[in-house]
């Protein structure tokens, strides 16, 4: 397994885990700041999922956080994602089972924010998926 | 919606994706943030990809419970909520 795609799955299995990171994040132009625990990260489509406060789990493009921000995922991200999820089961790991496997791929999964669908990533592990098939009309 | 908040959303062995069959992306988006929808989405276009091709059903709206390793556990919207709950019952 290369690096970036342990890094990947590491990152996946610690989204809906205890404390990592908690920081202060400040946005991009330096007018807005939030708490939040970093829990995910993926360099390929350059976002990082965070757990606020209240428990909500946001995923959002690196480009939108300051400078300082930038410079901490890049230098000590994958670092403490990794150091998290030493001694992780790989029971846990999405990338071992059929449904999962396909779904934690990049792109797979929207979910609507606002008035637009963003990406999204499976905040779970889980035995079972409810499927629901439908359309608008 | 109210059974998804009440059973699903903070059931760790449980998640509900719903898997769109609007080929028009725009009318699938208006109708899920009309909704509301919490739960994670799969567009028409990643339908393959996502693996769900192969459980597509004949008639929407339509609800399969599919064990992490792809099988066919319950189908219809009120025996899969049944299911889930009794299979994840110890788990939650």
């Amino acid at each position: 397994m290369n690096l970036k795609i342990l890094l990947f799955a590491a990152s996946l299995a610690l989204v809906g885990q205890g404390p990592l990171a908690a920081r202060t994040w400040t946005s991009a132009d330096g007018s807005q700041t939030f708490e939040g625990e970093l829990r995910a990260l993926s360099e390929r489509t350059k976002t990082v999922t965070v757990l606020m406060e209240g428990g909500k789990l946001r995923t959002f493009a690196i480009s939108l956080l300051s400078e300082t921000d930038r410079n901490f995922l890049k230098t000590e991200g994958h670092k403490i994602l990794l150091a998290a999820s030493a001694g992780e089961g790989a029971d846990d790991n999405l990338q071992d089972h059929k449904i999962s496997k396909n779904l934690a791929k990049e792109g797979i999964l929207s979910k609507i924010e606002g008035e637009s669908f963003a990406g999204h990533k499976l905040t779970k592990t889980p035995d079972y998926y409810i499927v629901y098939f439908s359309a608008s009309w | 919606m109210k059974q998804y908040q009440a059973e699903i959303a903070n059931n760790p062995a449980v998640e509900m994706i719903h898997v769109s069959l609007d080929r028009d992306k725009k009318a699938a988006e208006t109708w899920a943030a009309k909704e509301a929808f919490p739960w994670p989405t799969v567009m028409m276009d990643k339908i393959k990809a996502s693996g769900f091709e192969d459980y597509m059903p004949r008639a929407v709206p339509n609800y399969k419970l599919l064990s992490k390793d792809g099988k066919i556990v319950a189908e219809g919207k009120a025996e899969v909520f049944a299911k889930a709950a009794e299979l994840t019952k110890e788990e939650t």
